[in-house]
């Protein structure tokens, strides 16, 4: 009975978003009290666990919405200004074949906007290119939204990353490691489905030419940023590497005529690129300096409820240090850019109101769904909900669950449109069903991250968002047509690989 | 009073203090103010679930 009263907040979650239609905070509004009731009637928490585990759901809503807010306020900055538009043209510039420009700006350069941003920005930056180079709309939204989706969970400066380690509580490095694997699988897969999108299994063969020494690169680059703690620009850094690796083999192929002046506007290519070099310099100096005495936590006391379930206490709870979480970095390139602006004469202060108006107007709402969200995680957590729940489910699908694993992470992604959304419902839950199998948990938390990763494609916010890019408002059943079946290949090929990986090769991230 | 709840600024600010008075009940401890945290929370997530 315990089981099916521990399934009702995400039932409630489930039914509010597909089949009610709800919006997605009232949905979180919804399934964070159905998960109130649940806990205080069911697993016997009483008001003081109850504030204690929404203490400790609002704290890590707290990181991780400093992250979102931060990377949407610099994203602004850089749109507002014209700086994108820059680094855009300047793109177009270099590459006159049609195939590579679609699989490079839908597959990588999209994936590189993820990594500064996130949150809907390369599907509405990107599919309004492609359309205006010439590309079918449906096709150009198609490929966006599968071609970024590998580096969602690495990017907006690691918010999804950040998370699913914080609600684990698992060593953040490690599944890091373990990410970077699955990632390899995930942006192998969605760089071919691309090709698909463009031109069926015809253009699967030019394609290998390009995905595969790309995504070996982009991969070797990430588990380097991944060993060098650099979590901030793992898919920036490692989009950024793919994107070059590419064009160098563009380059080789067709050789393409010299480019005799770079676009600018007010603004040089340089200038653009500015605040995303002061993150990268920034984020390589302060590990560097060793500044991680000065942070902010919470402490939490340890708790048990009626039922016996024991929570530890916390003394360190949602670390934020002030030298190595994404916002201060973030913040602090957006003021460098401002300052720049401000020399070259383009700063105007009704430019930087409508940036802080659109910051504002672009996370409010998915600040109120991540607060309820978080705290419906930390509250089945701590009442003991996730436990009961992961441990039926380990009974039940026995050995076969690593199979069915990453179709969790995708379904968080569907259902929320938020890889950060995935690993707060269901984080938690794959490393509870881990360890009721006795496997590696490192391995099942990274592969709940990159399956929600690859999931965002899915994602309504992201499907109505590439239907108004497009002009296809109206025809988001036919977007869902398109990117369904190469999401839930990936998700299969995922599944396959986590059930090698962890029966045959007997693979250990846990030390 | 609906219009104040489905403004998202007041509801994110609610949370916000809500937040910090249950840090509060449990850092010092106290439990009553914990209690009227969780409850001011679910009123919140009411208001949300149902305007």
């Amino acid at each position: 009975m315990l089981t099916i009263y521990s399934l009702l907040p995400l039932t409630a979650l489930l039914i509010s978003l597909l089949v009610v239609k709800y919006s997605a905070s009232k949905s979180g509004a919804l399934s964070i009290l159905v998960a109130i009731a649940c806990a205080f009637l069911f697993f016997g928490m009483d008001a003081y666990g109850l504030s204690i585990a929404l203490g400790k759901g609002l704290s890590l809503a707290v990181y991780v919405l400093l992250i979102i807010w931060s990377a949407v306020f610099l994203y602004h900055v850089v749109y507002e200004f014209g700086a994108i538009d820059v680094i855009n043209r300047n793109i177009v510039l270099f590459i006159k074949d049609p195939f590579v420009q679609f699989l490079i700006l839908s597959w990588l350069f999209a994936s590189i906007l993820q990594g500064i941003s996130g949150f809907g920005v390369p599907v509405i930056i990107v599919v309004p290119i492609l359309i205006h180079l010439g590309f079918d709309p449906l096709k150009s939204v198609a490929a966006v939204l599968l071609g970024h989706s590998w580096a969602v969970s690495f990017g907006s400066m690691g918010s999804s990353y950040f998370t699913i380690f914080l609600v684990t509580g698992l060593d953040q490095q490690r599944i890091g490691y373990a990410m970077v694997i699955f990632d390899c699988i995930a942006m192998l897969m969605t760089g071919l489905a691309v090709a698909f999108v463009y031109g069926g299994f015809l253009s699967l063969r030019k394609a290998l030419y390009y995905v595969v020494p790309s995504t070996i690169v982009t991969t070797a680059v990430m588990m380097f940023v991944v060993h060098m703690d650099l979590v901030s620009l793992v898919a920036l850094l490692g989009a950024l590497s793919g994107f070059v690796t590419m064009y160098a083999l563009y380059w080789l192929r067709e050789k393409p005529p010299k480019v005799e002046r770079l676009f600018r506007t007010e603004l040089s290519l340089v200038d653009a690129l500015l605040p995303y070099i002061v993150i990268i310099i920034l984020s390589l100096l302060f590990p560097l300096l060793h500044l991680d005495r000065f942070f902010l936590s919470f402490r939490f006391p340890e708790y048990t409820t009626a039922l016996g379930h024991f929570v530890k206490a916390e003394e360190a709870f949602s670390k934020i240090k002030w030298f190595g979480h994404p916002a201060p970095i973030s913040l602090f390139a957006a003021g460098v850019a401002l300052l720049r602006y401000k020399q070259i004469g383009i700063f105007t202060k009704e430019k930087l109101a409508d940036v802080k108006i659109q910051a504002v107007k672009k996370s409010i709402s998915t600040s109120i769904t991540l607060f309820f969200l978080i705290s419906m995680a930390l509250v089945m957590m701590d009442s003991g909900m996730t436990a009961t729940l992961a441990d039926t489910v380990a009974a039940i699908t026995g050995g076969v669950f690593p199979l069915v694993a990453p179709f969790f992470g995708v379904l968080g992604s569907f259902i929320t449109g938020s890889n950060t959304n995935s690993n707060v419902i269901f984080g938690k839950f794959q490393v509870s069903v881990a360890e009721s199998l006795q496997i590696d948990p490192y391995i099942m938390a990274a592969l709940q991250s990159i399956a929600g990763s690859v999931g965002v494609a899915l994602g309504p916010t992201n499907i109505l968002m590439g239907a108004s890019a497009s002009g296809l408002t109206g025809n988001e059943s036919g977007i869902y047509a398109k990117v369904l079946k190469p999401v839930l290949l990936t998700a299969t090929v995922l599944g396959l690989a986590n059930f090698l990986m962890l029966t045959m090769w007997h693979t250990h991230f846990g030390g | 009073m609906g219009k104040l709840f489905s403004n998202q600024k007041f509801i994110f600010l609610s949370i916000l203090i809500i937040f910090a008075g249950l840090y509060a009940s449990v850092l010092l401890p106290a439990p009553a103010l914990g209690t009227v945290g969780v409850i001011a929370f679910v009123l919140i997530a009411l208001t949300q679930a149902l305007l």
